[in-house]
């Protein structure tokens, strides 16, 4: 996968002491603390670091959207840090194309794949048999070019990332910075993506920047740039077998050293396979109707056992989270029957259905969207109120505090839930979940949006979880969720060839 | 700007919905902009026309008239005034020529006109047929005068110059007659056959009148061609040449400006309504917006990323908000078109120019052109995803708001706005503009308040059902929008309960206006000096002349001045009626009526003491003895009806004498009977110096003094004490009587707040009144306004009438009576019957005013239909847009919040408790929009009916207006409003949030799934 890296003739980013504070002077929050970084032109360099390391403060300074507060930076020998407004937008106009984690919001959904990537050439006033051959000449990179009519919402996450891809690429920038690309991707189709990124960024000779705190990345980046606390503390010049070198910068500051891996996160042991939680026969999903039917889920036939761990992965598009949904009743399949935790739901109105969950059934989303004029008790509370309208109010009380103490969050309970950082958010979604005692729970990428060790700890807590015999299903593409998992439902092993 | 035009392109395709929200909030503008301008031309036609109807035909001419002493030029004249007049003719019936022959010796006057069938209706005898070239001509008589030899007479011939006209019969002028006879002295004969005479070569030399007269047809004259009308007899009077000399030109030019200043005025007004609705309608359309402005907002992000240039952006923000925009101005003025052609249909007006006025004259373009264009902006300021900064809305109520507060602050020192102000349109453009800035600064006040206190509402209903719980909380979690859509509620809502308000108002205060004028229900006074009124009108309505169930109140309305100079109304009338009084109103006067007519009533018998003669007396004889210069005596009878008699005694000589004086004339004396007159008495004796004692060497003006004893008349004069006499000067004059119970007396009265500050430290203040006589006052009361006393800027003086009269008798007696009368009816069946009788010949000489035939008339005067009318459109424009606004906001939300909606679910909410969720919600934001709109209407309608000073009928309210809040109407509006509200957001629940077997209950896919 690896290659060797490029060694441009001339620099395409020197930065040196770069330091951007945030806010006002009395609640300033330094972001980048003095970074150094060399890049060369054709280099991919992987930035990487935890949550609130800096690095897309980086990359947003790199981008011309914001300006380092000292320091100095220059890209493609233009100083970003004391150019003038005009020269920033054609920096970004001229230099720059961005990659986003969120595919959704780099796709205007009103724009076919051909159209979206045609945009940016007709934005800069390319011709228009240039830009034929250059939406043409892209498409058939990325794969897609029997899918150029195809909006948005008709192709996979992962297609729809390769056409953000596709677009930032189109009008030949010098300097491309994604942020995240592979977020929301499970790890196959990440894999992929990188490739094409990879292939894209040798063929059109540019420099990427790629920040992440996935470690795919670092197996395609021609150099890894460590951020921490708003710091370069380290350097991986090579693959990924090459020992990142601490870095030293001008003034003689000698980085700490590089985190220690996290502790192995321990692995649930497999379930009962004789009594089932959930039983799938020949379940599928189809949307619409004719021919303009997506089809959701492919026909599956499956069983969850009671207790364990479980983990649903696939690539993004795969059906993931709409089988989460129909386990737990909240969508029909369009065909087959589902028995959770012993009730055929298909025999199941919508009422009864919402009764079934409230009594047996936790469902903790991605983010859970805790009110932020409430406090963590009180959105706990308020979740169990839903749950039981008759029940008393020492009781809701009691429970929730103990559903948070179960998490780690006892000692939050009166905070403003604005607060919290990702994970502590985390966390009471899932007391949330846990405060209405369910037989079963179920959870939809509960780790996507956090960074590696705190991901750790909520796979970690979640695997103890089970000890109590729950049942935890869990839609992820998260290798360490993976790992850790007492079974596992791939579901591209059940989806029919293309 | 291609690639942006294909992207805004691409998503008005595929985001029609929100297009036509936006479209259909700026056409909504243009609609209510151009039906309230449709309904201002119509009013001001329909106004213009009934003026001109109401006018008696010679009124309303365009006339010409040539005054030559022989036929010389005649006929160039004929074709130089005919072309003159062509340009009028659009307007004006055919153009009526006539002449009037005036020989210089005889008095008689021939009138010729063609076609004399249509201007007179036979009395006697026939009508003349056509004048022939030669011969005896036909003609009738017009009028009663005839010559002394008894020419014209039927039958009988006058020859005017060489020419013979026989009468054939006796007419009167019918209504349409062009010519005003009225006040041509001597025989009028009226001939057919204009040309036959003018060119009669036997009248040729006899002096003439020529006339070219062009009645304006009210059918064809509309309001908008006044100008024009006015323009075009100007231009007569200018070009025409002689104009000023041999001709003159007339025209109604006063009738005219009349009807264009209320027509001016009912404009203004609408302007000043229609500033509040395109206030309210804008705050919807960047309401509407800012709904979009989330996914503007993701497009923008995407375009700049992709390396738009600003001018791209720029281009991006434009067309997504201006093709909206101009989508909504065109659609919106093909609605206003058809609106204002049906406004204009069912009134009888030509469509194509009504719609052409309302909509297409420059003005109207540009009005418009500035309503597409400010709706483009504020829709651009709406999506743009940079407005946030910009239009914080702590920021932008921060500038707003001192901005409102010193507008209205220069509001209030102006005063109100009266109707010239509008008419003329010197009102600053702040004051027009106020009442929709006033709407623009409590948007964003309540932008800015709303948030933190629904937050509040949220925490406070923690202990509560979990509905209430979770739709309280889903409104504080993101309440920047229930904000928007509250505050759009309230103050959509406030603008149709501000309708709702005002048009009662303006109907009501037409009502006060109407009982305020006439008292009771009639009121009628004489424009005749003749003193009947008082002696035999009143009496005669007294004797239930118009039945018995009449309730009759004379009053005595006098001019005075106080001590400091101010002018002032004095009424003294009968305390009793004032708690009798129609539609008293609080604002007259602090203290109620009853407290007000016993704080003024001061017993009787108010009667002037005098000597009772014996009846059967003819004669009057006075002993009296006299020393000093010959005074002029004059003995005052009080007849016993109320009337008084002077007569002169002759003048005094020095010693004892007997002052004697037949009473009556023979004529008198013979209807009599032996013991008639009875009830006399002898009141007074009048002294005076009259200048009838001239011939003695006593001119006017100089001294003349002298004593005067009387005997046998003690209750006149004391007979062992002399009274002395001095009426030095000229028309001096000194009444010797018996003391009365007003000599002296203090009057307590109600007065206006001018002269109470006036009153002096006794508490008094003296008045006199035009007669000279002084009346001395107390203040018990102040009072505002007083009904049936329209004057502006009068001081008030209300006292008894008892006392007023008999000082005033006192003084001069015969001079103390009442000259108006209120009449009190049961019914307004039985005041039109009294009306009708008081119309008649047995009352001439009166002014009568109706209350409910005033209440009629301004119920059909087109400017209050037209204000009634404007002010439904607003209201029904206001609730629209309230139902609308909840009902976007929900669906809105409904897509929205589904993440919320799904989390809810997801937590074991059955269907059913997210549709209570979403109705709870929206029925909680429509309870306290509903709340917040009918007080913000009718604080609005206080705040229009204290600064627009103009009745329905654009005239000056008198009295003011006062805010009437129809209370039951409101309670329907809202409550139908709420029913509505709550009905449309169930549908919508049901329709996203199903409950069944399948699909889904929440079937909207996550973000990233496919669909």
């Amino acid at each position: 996968m690896t290659s060797p890296p490029l060694t441009g003739s001339a620099e395409a980013i020197e930065a040196r002491g770069l330091i951007r504070v945030h806010g006002r002077p009395a609640m300033a929050v330094a972001a980048l603390r003095g970074v150094d970084l060399s890049i060369q032109t054709g280099e991919l360099v992987g930035i990487v670091g935890p949550s609130g390391s800096g690095k897309s403060t980086l990359l947003g300074i790199l981008g011309g959207r914001d300006r380092p507060s000292a320091g100095s930076v220059s890209v493609f020998d233009v100083d970003l840090g004391h150019a003038q407004d005009a020269i920033l937008d054609m920096h970004r106009r001229e230099t720059v194309g961005m990659i986003e984690q969120h595919y959704w919001r780099s796709l205007s959904p009103h724009l076919t794949a051909s159209e979206a990537i045609d945009q940016p050439l007709r934005l800069r006033r390319w011709s228009l048999e240039s830009r034929r051959v250059r939406v043409g000449e892209l498409l058939e990179r990325i794969g897609l070019a029997d899918r150029a009519n195809a909006l948005p919402s008709e192709l996979s996450g992962g297609e729809q990332q390769r056409v953000a891809f596709a677009a930032a690429l189109a009008p030949r920038p010098r300097l491309i910075l994604a942020d995240e690309p592979t977020g929301e991707l499970d790890e196959r189709t990440a894999i992929e993506l990188l490739a094409v990124l990879r292939q894209l960024v040798r063929e059109e000779g540019v420099t990427a920047v790629v920040v992440t705190h996935d470690r795919l990345v670092e197996d395609i980046a021609d150099r890894v740039v460590y951020l921490r606390d708003g710091r370069a503390i380290a350097v991986r010049v090579g693959g990924p077998e090459v020992l990142p070198l601490p870095t030293i910068d001008a003034i003689g500051w000698s980085a700490p050293p590089l985190p220690a891996a996290p502790p192995p996160i321990p692995a649930v042991g497999p379930a009962s396979p004789h009594d089932a939680a959930i039983v799938l026969e020949d379940v599928a999903r189809v949307y619409g109707a004719g021919r303009a039917s997506v089809n959701g889920l492919p026909p599956l036939t499956f069983g969850f056992a009671r207790g364990g761990l479980h983990v649903i992965t696939g690539p993004s598009g795969s059906g993931k989270s709409t089988l989460l949904r129909l386990i737990v009743g909240l969508d029909r399949p369009t065909a087959g029957r589902i028995v959770t935790l012993g009730v055929d739901l298909g025999t199941l109105d919508s009422e009864a259905l919402a009764q079934f969950r409230a009594a047996h059934v936790a469902v903790c989303p991605q983010a859970p969207r805790l009110i932020p004029f409430l406090s963590v008790l009180e959105n706990v509370d308020l979740a169990l109120s839903i749950r039981n309208p008759r029940m008393g109010d020492a009781e809701r009380q009691d429970r929730a505090l103990d559903a948070l103490a179960s998490v780690a969050m006892a000692g939050f309970a009166d905070a403003s839930p604005e607060g919290l950082s990702g994970g502590e958010r985390a966390r009471v979604g899932i007391a949330r979940a846990l405060a209405a005692e369910p037989e079963l729970i179920v959870l939809d990428e509960p780790t996507a949006a956090l960074d590696r060790a705190v991901a750790a700890t909520i796979i970690t807590l979640l695997g103890a979880l089970d000890r109590a015999g729950r049942t935890i299903v869990v839609a992820t593409h998260d290798r360490d969720f993976i790992a850790a998992a007492s079974d596992r439902l791939d579901l591209r092993d059940h989806r029919p060839p293309s | 700007m291609s690639g942006v035009f294909g992207l805004v392109r691409a998503r008005l395709r595929a985001r029609r919905s929100a297009v036509a929200l936006i479209a259909t909030a700026v056409g909504g503008c243009i609609l209510v902009l151009g039906s309230l301008q449709g309904v201002g031309v119509v009013t001001a036609d329909q106004a213009t026309r009934r003026a001109l109807a109401e006018l008696p035909a010679p009124d309303r001419l365009v006339g010409i008239v040539r005054a030559a002493e022989d036929a010389s030029d005649a006929e160039a004249s004929d074709v130089l005034v005919r072309a003159a007049m062509s340009g009028l003719l659009p307007m004006t019936e055919p153009i009526v020529a006539a002449t009037v022959f005036r020989p210089p010796r005889d008095a008689v006057r021939v009138v010729t006109l063609d076609d004399a069938s249509r201007w007179v209706s036979v009395i006697d005898g026939v009508l003349p047929s056509r004048c022939p070239a030669t011969g005896a001509c036909d003609v009738v008589r017009l009028g009663s005068a005839t010559q002394l030899n008894g020419t014209g007479e039927i039958g009988t011939t006058a020859v005017v110059g060489d020419r013979s006209f026989r009468i054939v019969g006796t007419a009167e002028p019918g209504p349409d007659m062009p010519l005003d006879l009225a006040g041509t002295p001597g025989l009028i004969l009226l001939a057919d056959g204009v040309n036959v005479l003018r060119r009669d070569p036997a009248l040729a030399l006899v002096p003439r009148s020529d006339s070219w007269l062009a009645p304006i047809d009210p059918n064809r004259t509309h309001a908008w061609m006044l100008g024009d009308l006015t323009a075009r007899v100007d231009a007569i009077r200018r070009d025409l040449p002689g104009a000023g000399r041999t001709f003159k030109v007339d025209a109604p030019d006063r009738t005219i400006a009349l009807v264009q200043t209320r027509s001016d005025v009912a404009v203004g007004r609408l302007v000043f309504i229609s500033s509040l609705v395109v206030g309210v309608l804008l705050a919807f359309a960047v309401f509407a917006a800012a709904v979009e402005r989330p996914e503007v907002g993701l497009e923008y992000g995407r375009l700049q990323r992709n390396g738009a240039r600003r001018s791209d952006l720029a281009w991006f923000i434009a067309l997504e908000a201006g093709i909206p925009a101009l989508l909504g101005s065109l659609v919106g003025a093909a609605a206003a078109a058809l609106a204002i052609g049906l406004i204009a249909a069912s009134q009888g007006d030509p469509v194509p120019d009504v719609i052409r006025l309302a909509l297409l004259d420059p003005g109207s373009v540009a009005v418009t052109l500035s309503i597409a264009a400010l709706a483009a902006v504020a829709v651009g300021l709406g999506i743009h995803p940079g407005s946030g900064r910009l239009l914080q809305p702590r920021l932008v109520a921060a500038a707003a708001i001192p901005v409102v507060i010193v507008l209205v602050w220069d509001r209030a020192s102006r005063g109100p706005i009266e109707g010239a102000d509008l008419a003329s349109q010197a009102a600053s453009p702040g004051t027009v503009l106020l009442p929709g800035l006033l709407g623009l600064a409590v948007i964003l006040g309540s932008l800015v308040i709303l948030p933190p206190l629904l937050r509040g509402l949220a925490r406070m209903t923690r202990r509560a059902p979990v509905w209430l719980r979770l739709a309280t909380t889903s409104i504080a979690r993101d309440p920047l929008r229930p904000a928007a859509t509250l505050t759009l509620l309230a103050f959509s809502l406030g603008s149709a309960v501000l309708g709702v308000v005002y048009a009662d108002t303006l109907t009501r205060g037409a009502a006060d206006s109407a009982a305020f004028t006439t008292g009771l229900d009639i009121r009628a006074l004489s424009y005749s000096p003749s003193g009947r009124f008082a002696s035999e009108v009143i009496p005669r309505l007294r004797d239930g002349d118009l039945g018995a169930d009449v309730e009759v109140q004379p009053i005595t309305r006098l001019e005075g001045q106080s001590a400091t100079g101010r002018t002032l109304l004095v009424t003294g009338l009968d305390p009793a009626v004032i708690p009798e009084f129609r539609r008293w109103r609080s604002d007259y006067a602090s203290v109620d009526p009853a407290r007000l007519a016993a704080a003024i009533a001061v017993p009787g018998p108010w009667n002037l003491p005098g000597q009772p003669l014996p009846a059967g007396i003819r004669d009057l004889s006075i002993d009296v003895v006299a020393s000093g210069d010959p005074i002029a005596i004059t003995a005052i009878l009080d007849r016993g009806d109320g009337t008084y008699r002077y007569l002169d005694l002759g003048d005094l000589r020095t010693g004892p004498q007997t002052l004697h004086k037949p009473l009556f004339t023979p004529g008198e004396l013979a209807g009599m009977g032996p013991s008639d007159p009875s009830g006399w008495r002898l009141v007074g004796i009048l002294a005076g110096n009259g200048g009838s004692s001239g011939a003695d060497g006593a001119e006017p003006g100089a001294r003349q003094q002298g004593d005067l004893t009387i005997v046998g008349f003690p209750e006149i004069a004391d007979p062992a004490q002399p009274v002395h006499l001095d009426v030095s000067g000229v028309q001096t004059r000194q009444m010797i009587r018996a003391a009365v119970r007003t000599d002296g007396l203090v009057l307590p009265a109600l007065v206006s707040p001018d002269l109470a500050a006036d009153v002096g430290s006794a508490g008094e203040l003296r008045v006199t009144l035009v007669s000279g006589l002084v009346l001395r006052i107390r203040p018990m009361a102040v009072i505002d306004r007083f009904p049936t006393v329209l004057e502006p800027n009068v001081g008030l003086v209300v006292i008894d009438q008892g006392p007023l009269l008999l000082a005033m008798t006192a003084r001069d007696p015969g001079s103390g009576t009442s000259n108006q009368v209120l009449l009190g009816l049961p019914t307004d069946e039985r005041t039109a019957q009294a009306v009708t009788t008081l119309s008649g010949d047995a009352y001439p000489s009166l002014v009568i005013n109706s209350r409910p035939a005033i209440e009629d008339a301004r119920a059909r005067d087109p400017f209050a239909i037209g204000i009634v009318w404007a002010l439904i459109i607003g209201a029904l424009a206001g609730l629209v847009l309230s139902v609308a606004g909840v009902l976007m906001g929900v669906a809105a939300e409904l897509g929205d919040n589904r993440g919320e909606l799904r989390e809810i679910e997801e937590l074991g909410a059955p269907p059913s408790a997210l549709r209570t969720l979403v109705v709870a919600r929206a029925t909680l934001l429509a309870v306290v929009g509903v709340v917040s709109g009918t007080v913000i209407g009718i604080g609005l309608g206080w705040l229009a009916a204290l600064t627009i000073s103009v009745s329905a009928e654009s005239g000056p309210p008198v009295p003011p207006l006062a805010l009437v809040a129809p209370w039951p109407g409101i309670f329907g509006l809202v409550a139908g409003v709420l029913v509505v509200i709550v009905i449309g957001v169930g549908a919508l629940a049901r329709a996203r949030l199903r409950t069944g077997a399948a699909p889904s209950t929440v079937s909207l896919p996550a973000r990233g799934d496919r669909p």
